[in-house]
């Protein structure tokens, strides 16, 4: 019974004709893209709303800001609205089928709230997008930042079911979900550590970035490889209209974009560019072994596309971002990812567009002395992705979209290699994961969408390899190693295929009234690929491993239940999302695991499951002078792990606290802006205290006494909040390039959150004292000054 | 140029690798923000009591334990010694040994029974007023090279070294993967017993290699001192189980404070109760060989 049911809402399209969906009359169809008239780039999400015939019909534009929409014939009103910019609305009389480009211009202040509440209502209302979550690059800029740099991630912890482990923590997690288990796209391309500096800042450079995408739940059949979240960052595309410069200098960093047309109106380019300068700072501490300090962060975004016909465009775009960190003679320690992206669109007809991309990312970090040292080391680890993707999207009618394609990525993962005066490495891993999607979105009846999607993937983890054998019985030690066997080059080692690697998706969205819309999902996941860490956040030195002989992938499977509502003349939007999270096959780490430098990592690991609920609020108020969210989580997340044995078991088996579990999470943002020169901002929050292990008794070796933590995440910090605010002043200039200074202050009640709280014992008197640890001890203040040519 | 001793443990890479990426970590969080740690008040959980027995045999001494309760961790009194408990020594499976408890010492136990190499050792425990037994993990006493050389130097100031006489050993590693040390120094006769003065290495980066200033650098052990300080240094093998133990000692007692640590893990010996393995009692039963050599630091 249930396949007959997917099989309807995957296919039940092709037993209805177009003339069925368009109610009788002759059908045309409108395609097209929607583009910024400023710089020309494309406009991901616009919406399209075609009135014709009394009825109307609506579509948003995808990534690649393209559109198409059945419809019809005979005189049609079209409105085309993108938040930010100034709706575009005309009459057209349809006789054939067209294709459109949209040009918006944006607005220069805040959109009324009519036009905006028309835009918004498409976007949420209509739809059947569920737990999805959209900043763009001008939101981020506008809140407060650390140090003046404007963050993608630490925006979207603002949100709704986003949480982190604590302040400067690297990476976030999303309703349950392990950092580990956010796919983070970079312009398609996956990003194995989205941070600098351990974590207090993120690589995305807001100047080159367009928007962010954060998929909660509810992830389009497009997207696997991951469990819990979807951050899809795009980078801007350059200006095809004029050469531009835009940055900003800093107390942390300067940056600098540069974007122009190649051939106006056909094909632009960016670079961007940002380096940090703490190091040049040090040697002003008069401490010789300072002013020896390399510390530093930079990152490099390009982007070219081109238009080569009116059906044909291409893009290629890249990421170079690196950490350096090191004292002259004695370490360095850097950290960093490469990513490159290319990608072909092509419009086949007006209902069918194909897009190819392939893809590289890299991560490495290298440890070590420098070269020149005596008897010098450095040891490199290294994951790389190679990924190519066939895509298509079919709009056969105004009730109907397809999407569906093809995809494989190879992973090559090197664990750790060390050279100098040793030589070793660890094992290199090989993988492949093939995978294959359909989604089809269907508009029921006027009132009610469905999307229903199902994603197919396989993983093969193959050599060559040396490959330790086992005991029979499932544990995996040191102690009963029996063996090894060696793999040759591409034999395979382990398959993971059949049923099990399916992935059905679905989302459906019944619209109550105007106002008012119900939405509901379900997406399995499934995660082939492990981050093995187990500290508190994760830092540069972990490593990612495949599943394989004795890895399992991880799953997840998550319901949603969501309901929208637009307040007061379509200014305000609530939402109020539930949702219920089970995890399988998760990855633990047995007391005092050893991961650094380890062969068989396997014998290190626990296996686990979890489980996950919460309840989410988001009251937005986008437009006007007064504007923001206020967003409030309540959630918590369970871990179980139950061994064969005491050691392969986290607390006799029983559920625990995940450590990134908070139980409240409000945040409230505002922002004002009394003038045209002058934008105010502020956002204050709090968090319940997480779960942390405390020691309830005391152990002695040798006259050494030691803590016993014996109910691992059984105790809680203290909760935390803080206040943030920023100004920012916009001098006189022409249009949108006024140079502007942004100030303000982090932190600004210096309140000193708990990271952790840790003990200290005298080992004489025995005396114990617990500490909290702060990451942010004080106010930080701010100020960079901002301009574009 | 020798490799630091004092502070980590001396000719373990890997252990190496992990102090670094400990050090870049607390200290680039210094440098870049200005992170606290304050001192507040909190109240702990009452654990369960369970018994902490510390064993031990080798190829120099004979067999010995320390017998104690556990107790709160705020608790500022030193651990109840047990002075009625019976300890039984088993080498090869069979009973070899009954410990005698130390009248001078409450807590402390002796047998006669001096370790053998190649030989595999465990206990039996009961507890007074309990009469389930304990029982422990078994132990092999292992091979362990000899110390080739002890000496001072002297070391000018440079970056990171503070300026004084250091001192140093020679020895060489045997071949074949799979050998664990232990270190413990004496200064003045005194044991160097505090959390940092655990020290442990495994050959899986040194195979076979002498730390001879020659193949790889000498291991610096103390420094800098004044001249005339008396150090003894032991080398002793130990088995991967007990290396795992200390490892984890080491990291529950010194890795805390900072951002990058790990999270705070049960330290749990091989002590079990023999009827249910799932129930442990704390401490470690082992057994190694052992090499001891002394210095006194010469101007």
């Amino acid at each position: 019974m249930k396949y007959t049911i997917l099989t309807v809402l995957l296919f039940g399209f092709w037993s209805q004709s177009p003339a069925q969906n368009a109610g009788g009359g002759s059908l045309a169809t409108i395609s097209g893209t929607v583009k910024d008239a400023s710089n020309g780039e494309s406009l991901f999400n616009a919406a399209v709303v075609v009135e014709a015939g009394g009825k109307k019909y609506s579509v948003l534009t995808n990534t690649y800001g393209n559109f198409s929409l059945t419809t019809i014939q005979g005189p049609v009103t079209i409105t085309v609205s993108s938040l930010g910019y100034i709706q575009q609305s005309g009459k057209y009389t349809l006789v054939k089928s067209n294709s459109l480009v949209f040009k918006l211009k944006p607005s220069v202040v805040d959109l009324d709230e009519v036009t905006v509440g028309v835009e918004r209502g498409v976007n949420t209302l209509k739809t059947t997008e569920i737990s999805v979550a959209q900043i763009s690059a001008k939101e981020v800029k506008k809140l407060p930042q650390l140090l003046g740099e404007a963050d993608v991630i630490r925006a979207i912890r603002l949100l709704p079911g986003v949480s982190s482990v604590g302040e400067g923590a690297n990476g976030f997690n999303v309703r349950g979900g392990n950092s580990d288990q956010n796919l983070i796209l970079l312009d398609e391309a996956p990003v194995f550590n989205s941070s600098h500096l351990f974590g207090f800042f993120s690589i995305f450079n807001a100047d080159a970035v367009r928007d962010a995408k954060l998929y909660k739940g509810g992830m389009p059949s497009i997207y696997g490889g991951r469990l819990s979240s979807v951050l899809d960052v795009r980078q801007r595309e350059g200006n095809n209209q004029r050469w531009a410069s835009s940055g900003g200098v800093g107390l942390l960093s300067s940056r600098l974009l540069v974007e122009g047309p190649l051939v106006k109106d056909k094909a632009s380019v960016m670079l961007a560019g940002r380096r940090s300068y703490f190091d040049v700072f040090l040697p002003l501490f008069n401490n010789p072994e300072l002013a020896q300090t390399i510390l530093y962060f930079y990152d490099f975004n390009g982007k070219i596309n081109a238009q080569l016909s009116k059906k044909d465009r291409v893009y290629a775009s890249f990421y170079n971002g690196r950490d350096r960190f090191g004292a002259d003679d004695l370490f360095q320690f850097g950290w960093g990812n490469w990513t490159a992206t290319t990608r072909w669109n092509r419009a086949i007809n007006d209902k069918l567009f194909f897009n190819a991309t392939a893809l590289y990312s890299d991560y490495t970090y290298l440890l070590g002395t420098p070269n020149n040292a005596e008897r010098q080391f450095q040891l490199n680890a290294r994951i790389q992705n190679y990924v190519t993707t066939a895509a298509w999207s079919y709009f056969p009618s105004t009730k109907h979209s397809l999407d569906f394609g093809v995809q494989n990525t190879y992973y090559v993962f090197s664990p750790g290699k060390i050279t100098g005066a040793v030589n070793l490495s660890l094992n290199q891993e090989w993988a492949t994961e093939p995978s294959a999607y359909i989604s089809h979105t269907w508009k029921a009846t006027p009132l009610f969408s469905v999307t229903s999607g199902l994603r197919y993937s396989a993983f093969g983890n193959l050599g060559p390899r040396t490959l330790t054998f086992y005991k029979p019985g499932g544990i995996y030690e040191d102690s009963t190693a029996i063996g090894t066997r060696t793999y040759g080059k591409g034999e395979s080692i382990r398959w993971f295929t059949g049923l099990a690697g399916l992935e059905p998706r679905m989302s459906a969205n019944l619209e109550l009234s105007e106002n008012a819309s119900l939405k509901a999902s379900y997406n399995r996941n499934r995660q082939y690929i492990h981050l093995i860490s187990n500290n508190t956040s994760p830092t540069p030195v972990n490593v990612w491993r495949p599943a394989g002989a004795y890895i399992e992938p991880a799953t997840a499977q998550q319901v949603a239940l969501g309901f929208v509502q637009k307040l007061a003349r379509g200014a305000g939007m609530l939402t109020i999302e539930t949702y219920y999270k089970g995890l399988q096959n998760i990855v633990d780490y047995k007391d005092g695991a050893d991961l650094i430098f380890k062969d068989n990592i396997e014998t290190e690991l626990l296996r686990g499951k979890g489980r996950a609920y919460g309840l989410e609020f988001l009251l937005e108020k986008k437009t006007g002078k007064f504007n923001g969210w206020i967003s409030y989580t309540l959630s918590r997340t369970e871990l179980q792990v139950d061994g064969p044995t005491r050691g392969l078991s986290v607390n006799n088996g029983a559920w625990y606290l995940a450590n990134y579990n908070k139980l409240h999470d409000l945040n409230v943002v505002a922002n004002y802006a009394p003038s045209k020169q002058w934008d105010l901002s502020g956002t204050w929050s709090y968090q319940s205290g997480r779960p942390i292990t405390y020691p309830d008794s005391r152990g002695e070796f040798e006259g050494i006494p030691y803590p016993i933590y014996a109910n691992r995440n059984g105790g809680l910090t203290p909760p935390t909040h803080r206040l943030d605010l920023a100004a920012t002043f916009a001098f006189k200039g022409k249009g949108n390039r006024k140079p502007t200074l942004a100030f303000g202050v982090y932190n600004a009640y210096a309140r000193r959150n708990p990271y952790s709280v840790f003990f200290r014992q005298d080992f004489n008197t025995l005396q114990v004292q617990a500490y909290r640890l702060s990451v942010f001890g004080t106010a930080i203040p701010y100020v960079t000054y901002n301009f574009s040519f | 140029m020798s490799i630091p001793f004092s502070s980590f443990v001396p000719t373990s890479w890997k252990s190496a690798l992990r102090i670094s990426v400990l050090l870049v970590g607390v200290f680039g969080s210094l440098l870049v923000l200005p992170s606290c740690q304050d001192p507040i008040d909190l109240n702990l959980p009452d654990g369960t009591v369970r018994p902490i027995v510390n064993a031990r045999i080798t190829n120099a001494d004979s067999v010995s334990a320390e017998v104690f309760w556990s107790s709160t961790y705020l608790n500022q009194s030193p651990n109840t010694p047990v002075s009625d408990a019976v300890l039984v020594l088993y080498a090869n499976g069979q009973a070899v040994d009954t410990l005698a408890a130390v009248p001078s010492k409450p807590g402390s136990y002796r047998g006669t029974t001096v370790g053998q190499m190649g030989n595999s050792y465990s206990l039996r425990i009961w507890m007074p007023g309990d009469p389930k037994p304990w029982i422990t993990g078994a132990e092999t006493i292992r091979r362990c090279p000899p110390i080739d050389s002890i000496y001072s130097e002297n070391r000018p100031r440079a970056p990171f070294v503070r300026p004084g006489r250091y001192s140093l050993i020679h020895f060489t590693e045997p071949a074949g993967k799979g050998d664990q040390y232990r270190f413990r120094v004496w200064r003045n006769d005194t044991l160097e017993n505090l959390p940092f003065n655990i020290t442990f290495f495994d050959d899986q980066f040194n195979d076979g290699r002498s730390f001879n200033n020659v193949d790889f650098p000498a291991v610096e052990f103390a420094g800098p001192d004044s001249v005339g300080v008396r150090y003894q240094v032991e080398v002793s093998s130990i088995s991967p189980e007990f290396f795992q133990f200390l490892n984890l000692l080491r990291q529950t007692t010194l890795q805390v404070g900072s951002p990058f640590d790990p999270a705070p893990a049960l330290v749990v010996g091989n002590i079990w109760r023999e009827a249910d393995p799932r129930e442990y009692a704390l401490g470690y039963f082992y057994a190694s060989g052992v090499s001891r050599a002394s210095v006194v630091v010469a101007p």
